[in-house]
């Protein structure tokens, strides 16, 4: 015992030295929950992980289980000397506040997805309601005869109010009588709910579903391939990227979210000595945020849902935001009654 | 002379408490470091990031006291309880409800900080003690089995709590709709660090905690009848023990401690209650491993505590540091902390006396 403890000592030792020599050029930190196959996280890891072959930094990816660790991993990068410390998740907005506060000039922040408050912080929060708007003036427009709308989320707390309201009130705008069933997962990744919520909400007579249960989506398109072999399909859309493809074609479109287009414009920033603070709200006249098919090219077109006038309809929407002609005010969520 | 070889006794104990997880973490990190090289990553890179991690210096080890200080009371919960007789795993919602009740009474009671840190304290024992308590009027009056009814009410604290904060008590100044929390404590209402950048009080008070379970089990008659509950109710019950008393007795002292154990973490740490933030760090889990590593010896779990606490921070910087995805780190963790629970210490000793017997029946 006595051998294997000195032995572990030894190795700390040398390992500590090792490391210290290691360190040289730019350092960034990207903090995150874990990554998987949350395409919100992938997109802007993957683009970290792209730019440091262009820049030439070291890119620590730092992927949070639970509060404490966001909490933890905010710290010790700011102690461990990272030039660039970037926080994807609502939870980075107010550890990025804090570290700017403490340290404002051990590092440079950013935020993507949430507002720190802080201006030494750049935050990069985004309009979502315009692009669940958008998905509900396409489903309405799709699927006209249909009396009930199918939507399955994460959570149903505020942070999913956004997506709930702009998707509800787009449906409406086209078919002011549509009524709504709603589902909630409690997971950013369990498929296995949203399989068995798609099937229910398709035998309520649902045949258009709101896929906003991220990384769980895929339980939805599951859920569709098979109702579709039983003769009773149903339609769904992805979150955050495209994700349709020929072959599952009832995936008709996706609310997309860049969060990689984010993750480039920080880094871009930081690197070409273009570096601002303060809250940018991305929204869809911007490009960070749109939709499949009707502001994005997408992978594979399901023309028969996704007809011309469709697309027409939705795009002359788009046109009227960007515009200013429609302006999408989100109500407080306790004023709202779906 | 007595007295000295119950002295000697005693530290025999305590370094049999320490040495158990000790040397289980030791050869449990060759095992892990299997997982390493299949990962692609160097065993001596990925083990010198957790080690420097978890204890490398000053900042990572405040760190791990930090996220200990929960667990060492989770710890302590399971001991009062599981050493008793009573199987209660419901450390998690009574953690719950104390963190929940503490970071409220911290935010809107209007009395001085210092007032308000210490009535939010006490909130929270009392919060997870009747909680607790009510798992034991379950099993007496309805003989509820107190896994299945301390495991259900963990939901519902969490759900509770996450309902409340959802919708009644959140955060009005939040800017970001998604942060499910509510208001942030004031500086002046919070458990203050012990000094500027170290861990906050709270440590020392699981320390105080420590101490006391460990005088009460060994130096009161509730800690010999407490025992003597855990080891045979019947002959506790001849022996003129009060079972009905007993019973809740522990359960409210279990209880209160996890309260506490919420309490740190939400004034010491957090600053406020958190949506899931006692749910998804598992502090109450990790407390009964690390009392059931010590075998519910207070002074044992609450060093296993600050090993499986060092494990997190340290699988945490061991992820900062590494191309090991963080998925990975969780599972070297779970291997660390099963081969952990190896009493290897016990086997070891065994086998010697076994290969001693074989000797003097070969001399024989």
């Amino acid at each position: 015992m006595k051998k294997l403890a000195s032995f572990l000592i030894v190795l700390a030792l040398v390992l500590t030295l090792a490391s210290s020599a290691m360190a040289e050029g730019e350092k960034v930190a990207v903090i995150c929950d874990p990554v998987g196959t949350n395409m919100f996280l992938t997109q802007a890891v993957d683009m970290a992980k792209e730019l440091s072959e262009t820049y030439g930094y070291t890119l620590s990816l730092m992927e949070c289980s639970d509060t404490d660790e966001w909490q933890s991993n905010y710290r010790a990068a700011v102690a461990e000397g990272y030039d660039l410390i970037i926080g994807v998740g609502w939870q980075s907005g107010e550890l990025a506040n804090e570290m700017a506060t403490e340290y404002p000039d051990q590092s440079c922040y950013a935020v993507i997805d949430t507002d720190a408050g802080n201006e030494n912080v750049m935050s990069i929060s985004y309009n979502e309601e315009q692009a669940a708007y958008l998905m509900g003036v396409m489903a309405g427009l799709a699927f006209p005869d249909s009396d009930l709308y199918g939507y399955i989320g994460c959570f149903e707390g505020g942070g999913s109010f956004k997506y709930r309201w702009g998707f509800c009130e787009g449906v409406r705008s086209v078919n002011p009588d549509a009524q709504f069933i709603f589902n909630y997962t409690n997971s950013y990744t369990d498929t296995a709910l949203p399989f068995e919520y798609a099937k229910q909400q398709a035998a309520a007579g649902a045949t258009y579903i709101f896929g906003g249960a991220a990384a769980g989506n895929e339980g939805i398109f599951q859920a569709a391939l098979e109702l579709a072999a039983a003769g009773t399909p149903i339609y769904s859309i992805a979150q955050d990227a495209d994700a349709t493809t020929p072959d599952n074609p009832y995936i008709i479109s996706a609310q997309l979210k860049n969060t990689g287009v984010s993750m480039k414009q920080v880094i871009d920033a930081y690197f070409n000595g273009e570096w601002t603070t303060g809250l940018i709200v991305s929204q869809l006249a911007d490009g960070g945020i749109g939709a499949t098919h009707i502001t994005n090219e997408g992978n594979y077109l399901n023309a028969d849902i996704m007809t011309e006038e469709v697309i027409a309809g939705c795009q002359a929407v788009v046109d009227q935001i960007v515009s200013g002609e429609l302006v999408l005010v989100l109500p407080a969520m306790e004023d709202y009654e779906f | 002379m007595n007295e000295n070889r119950n002295w000697k006794k005693s530290l025999g104990n305590i370094a049999d408490s320490f040495s158990q997880p000790l040397v289980a973490v030791l050869i449990s990190l060759l095992l892990g470091a299997v997982v390493i090289i299949i990962c692609g990553e160097n065993v001596f890179t990925a083990y010198g990031a957790m080690i420097r991690g978890a204890f490398g210096n000053s900042f990572y080890i405040n760190d791990t006291l930090k996220r200990a200080t929960p667990i060492i009371m989770g710890g302590l919960a399971v001991c009062i309880a599981w050493r008793s007789g009573y199987e209660a795993m419901g450390g998690e919602g009574q953690m719950i409800l104390g963190a929940f009740c503490s970071a409220l009474i911290a935010y809107y009671l209007p009395l001085p900080g210092v007032l308000r840190v210490i009535v939010a304290i006490i909130a929270a024992a009392v919060a997870g003690a009747l909680y607790s308590a009510f798992s034991g009027w379950l099993y007496e009056r309805f003989e509820v089995t107190f896994i299945i009814s301390t495991l259900m009410m963990n939901y519902i604290a969490n759900n509770f709590a996450s309902y409340m904060t959802n919708y009644v008590v959140k955060d009005p100044t939040a800017l970001d709709v998604n942060a499910i929390q509510t208001g942030k404590i004031e500086a002046g209402a919070r458990i203050p660090a012990i000094f500027s950048g170290s861990v906050h009080w709270g440590f020392v008070f699981a320390l105080i905690a420590v101490a006391i379970t460990y005088f009460l089990f060994k130096k009161t008659t509730f800690g010999y009848k407490s025992r003597m509950n855990g080891l045979n109710a019947r002959f506790a019950l001849y022996g003129g023990i009060n079972a009905r008393r007993m019973l809740y007795l522990v359960l409210i002292l279990s209880g209160m401690m996890a309260g506490l154990g919420g309490a740190f973490e939400a004034l010491g740490s957090k600053y406020r209650y958190i949506d899931q933030m006692i749910f998804t760090t598992g502090y109450a889990w990790s407390g009964m491993v690390a009392a059931l590593l010590a075998n519910f010896n207070p002074i044992g779990t609450a060093v296993a505590s600050i090993l499986l606490a060092g494990l997190s921070t340290g699988g945490s910087a061991m992820q900062r540091s590494t191309i090991i995805p963080v998925e990975v780190c969780n599972m070297i963790e779970g291997i660390i902390t099963l081969l952990m629970s190896v009493r290897l210490i016990r086997i070891a000793q065994r086998n010697h006396k076994s290969r001693k017997a074989w000797k003097e029946v070969g001399k024989a």
